[in-house]
């Protein structure tokens, strides 16, 4: 056979296998409608944003203001709040579907210090896709509140660091001045004492000689021969000045005692006041730390305390929908399932009709058989996913179109290899019913692995490294970088190489399968 | 025979894991025959024809075509074989025309030329008035016929033909082998297999009894029964319906070839058929038994392959 001939041949097998498939209603309407179906259904449902209608049960003991304000900012269009009589009723609606969390307020809720005012969620965790996104919706709104009250106690706590600052800083030039009057005070009684230790008082009567004045009026009475009575007012003027300067005398020891004693209380007061001003000087590096410690918090704001930092999530996407973010796994996901089921029904088909035998006896290649399956199921495929991207570019208000072409390319990759996958399935199971159940285990446990369920995340490493793999999982990210971020095709190279490679592999089986069957005819 | 052998097999034998299927089958198909092939259900004749188109691999033996190993040739057997299966082997989704344009583009006619090929085989086997009918719709007759015309395409030089007449009325079964014989007129060599023995007595040339996985004999249908036709056969019964007595009576006077209790009939080949007759109705009264059938006739195709059915079993 020529080139021609064989093409000649596809040609002919194309145009029997759409036939068969269109001649065929439950295949018609399965595979060619239902997805298409699907796409639309799923485009309608998750054209929206944010959830609807969820039902929250509250408890508390005892309901404070607090609490009662957080309920109150629970409510709105979406969220409806109903308070239950106990602890129990409120879980046991989280049990039966009625509410989608239960939520516990502590008794007598306030902001006290010994408060320990923890909010108790009960959550369903089996509805995996959604808990998450309640008690995130939830806490975010709580959080609001928390943020209120935390910025009314930090505005406090910071008005209060205020007014000490305030009233430490004004203390400081009377403690300079207690200072400074301690220095003069102690500098004049060091002063004085140093006058008084210098001040001598010391005197003795007998130093006054008084004896010799006695002779020298002897001798004067003597020399003169001059009476007793002559001399005798002298002797007691002398005399009355002899007591009178023992008097002094005294006196003087007197003093010279007293100027000791205060000069000893002078060196006290200075000791005390050198003391003081020591104790002085060390309230004032006290207040002057506490106050420089209060001038080196810098951020005094109570807001910016109370939330030293915002977070702000900016989407790399300006899409406002669940579809948005949804439709690289939902294309994948159509893909999947259309290709796997199309596939595996049209070679299924194929192997179940009475002609298969006579196939194998004409002088057509088995692997022009394989071409042929492999191109119809691409056709309708790509048609169907033509019809898939007029409706998601219309949802989207042709933002799809700018990417059209990667997107293209992309998808005809990712079809074919499930297109492959499919047709593995058709040829290794014995019926059309096993291989339908086989097809929908395989898309399901592809679906299971991947991200749309779970995130990948949350598998341990070593399974995680082989879900990787996973066909489902590398077309998911490759079409969410592609359409989502708007990457070119050099950028998911790694992907489009992954994908080649099983196409490659899927061929090989395919064709190995195709020789197989036909020992089993 | 002297003809010229297009197919030959030597020593063919298939085994399907320890099931022998096919055992040491030797035998020679002329060229422009109608080469029958009789046996019973599952003694192998699908396996053969499987094995002739090359479908089916033997583990021993050499098929030849045109005295060239047909694994070596496979293109030529693709390309010279025509082959309808047991089971219709067509697209039932698809109409009459469809399925005769789909497979004679699968055998590589040109364009131009299938819609000739299509009208010309239409017409061969009948089906000019249904060339737009859904397959599935068609009478098994028609399916039949529609499944030759399938085969026939191509224009092969060899035409087997799987159990063609299963299934079908006796007008049906006429019809084909009608067509049968029609298509051998235009050259086509065709090996049949079938299990309706009366119906290939006069159509087939040449007929190998298959059983077993063995070639109990292999000749034209009238030499087949010429070989017993020195043998006359009897068909008795008796009030009794017991037949020991009687045959045991006929061994001892060597009367007999073999004898064969049938639906509570007993049934005598024998070589000298007048002496045996009296001596089983003497033998009767001897043993105050009564005959309540007798007859005298000379054996069909279905008598020689029953009767080699028995050999074998002998």
């Amino acid at each position: 056979m020529k080139i021609k001939d064989y093409i000649f041949a596809i040609l002919a097998i194309i145009k029997k296998n759409f036939k068969l498939l269109i001649r065929s209603r439950s295949s018609a309407l399965v595979v060619i409608l239902g997805p298409l179906l699907i796409v639309l259904l799923m485009g309608v449902a998750f054209n929206s944003s944010g959830l609807y209608n969820i039902n929250v049960g509250v408890y508390s003991k005892a309901y404070s203001a607090l609490s009662d304000d957080l309920i109150t900012k629970l409510k709105d269009d979406r969220f409806s709040v109903f308070k239950y009589e106990a602890e129990d009723k409120c879980v046991n609606s989280v049990k039966l579907g009625q509410s989608h969390l239960c939520v516990i307020f502590p008794e007598n809720m306030a902001v006290k210090n010994d408060a320990k005012n923890e909010i108790i969620f009960y959550a369903d965790y089996s509805r995996i896709n959604l808990v998450y996104t309640i008690i995130d919706s939830l806490s975010k709104k709580l959080a609001s509140k928390q943020g209120e009250l935390s910025l009314q106690l930090t505005e406090t706590l910071v008005s209060k660091i205020n007014e000490g600052k305030t009233e430490l800083s004004g203390k400081d030039s009377t403690l300079n001045a207690i200072v400074a009057n301690s220095e003069s005070i102690s500098g004049k009684a060091g002063s004085l004492k140093d006058k008084l230790a210098v001040l001598d008082l010391s005197g003795n009567v007998s130093s006054m000689n008084f004896t010799q004045v006695d002779n020298e009026i002897s001798g004067l009475r003597t020399t003169y021969n001059l009476s007793s009575n002559s001399t005798s007012n002298l002797e007691s003027l002398i005399a009355s000045i002899k007591t009178k300067t023992t008097e002094a005398f005294t006196k003087l020891t007197n003093a010279q005692a007293t100027v000791s004693e205060t000069s000893s209380e002078l060196g006290n007061i200075k000791t005390t006041l050198e003391q003081d001003k020591a104790n002085i000087a060390s309230v004032k590096a006290s207040v002057s730390k506490v106050s420089e410690s209060f001038s080196t918090i810098g951020v005094t704001d109570p807001k910016a305390i109370a939330a030293p930092f915002s977070t702000s999530i900016k989407p790399l996407t300006e899409e406002k929908t669940h579809l948005g973010n949804l439709f690289p796994a939902m294309i994948v996901l159509v893909v999947m399932l259309i290709a796997i089921l199309l596939s595996s029904t049209v070679v299924m088909n194929e192997r179940k009709a009475k002609a298969y035998f006579r196939n194998f006896i004409t002088p057509t290649d088995d692997y022009m058989f394989v071409i042929a399956d492999f191109i119809t199921n691409l056709i309708i495929v790509i048609g169907q996913l033509a019809i898939i991207f007029l409706i998601a570019n219309y949802f989207f208000k042709n933002a799809l179109l700018d990417v059209a072409l990667n997107f293209s390319v992309a998808v005809i990759l990712i079809a074919s290899v499930f297109i492959l996958l499919g047709m593995i399935l058709g040829y290794l199971f014995k019926t059309q019913e096993t291989s339908t159940l086989g097809s929908l285990f395989v898309g399901s446990v592809l679906l299971f692995f991947s991200n749309t369920i779970l995130p990948l995340e949350s598998v341990p490493e070593n399974i995680k490294n082989i879900v990787l793999f996973n066909p489902f999982v590398v077309s998911e990210s490759m079409l969410r970088e592609l359409l989502i971020f708007k990457l070119d095709l050099g950028s998911v190279l790694n992907y489009i190489l992954i994908l080649l490679g099983f196409f490659v592999a899927f061929t090989v089986i395919v064709i190995i399968l195709r020789y197989a069957t036909r020992r089993k005819i | 025979m002297g003809d010229e052998s297009l197919i030959e097999l030597k020593d063919v034998t298939k085994r399907f894991n320890k099931n022998t299927v096919l055992d040491g089958i030797s035998l020679s198909i002329p060229k422009g025959k109608i080469f029958g092939v009789i046996g019973r259900s599952g003694c192998g004749k699908t396996t053969l024809l499987n094995t002739m188109i090359g479908f089916v691999k033997p583990n021993k033996g050499d098929i030849l075509f045109n005295n060239k190993n047909i694994f070596k040739e496979m293109k030529d057997v693709e390309e010279l074989f025509g082959f309808a299966s047991q089971d219709f082997s067509f697209y039932e989704e698809l109409t009459v025309k469809e399925n005769l344009e789909y497979f004679s583009k699968l055998y590589g006619l040109k364009k131009k030329s299938i819609n000739n090929k299509v009208i010309e085989l239409l017409k061969l086997v009948g089906l000019e008035d249904s060339r737009n009918k859904i397959s599935r719709e068609l009478s098994s007759g028609m399916k039949r016929r529609l499944d030759i015309a399938c085969s026939l395409v191509h224009e092969p030089k060899v035409l087997l033909l799987d159990e063609p007449t299963q299934d079908l009325d006796p007008l049906l079964r006429r019809e084909i082998l009608k067509l049968i014989q029609k298509i051998n007129k235009d050259g086509t060599t065709v090996i049949i297999t079938t299990h309706l023995l009366g119906e290939i007595d006069h159509l087939c040339d040449q007929v190998a009894i298959l059983n077993n996985g063995k070639v109990a004999k292999i000749n034209s249908p009238n030499e087949l029964v010429q070989d017993i036709t020195k043998n006359k056969m009897i068909t008795i019964e008796t009030a009794s319906r017991k037949y020991d007595y009687i045959i045991k009576r006929l061994r001892t006077l060597r009367l007999v070839d073999h004898a064969i209790e049938s639906e509570n009939r007993l049934i005598i080949h024998t070589p000298k058929p007048q002496i045996a007759l009296d001596a089983v109705i003497k033998t009767a009264k001897a043993n105050k038994d009564q005959l309540s059938f007798v007859q005298l006739s000379k054996p069909s195709l279905d008598d020689v392959f029953e009767s080699v059915m028995m050999e074998s079993k002998a």
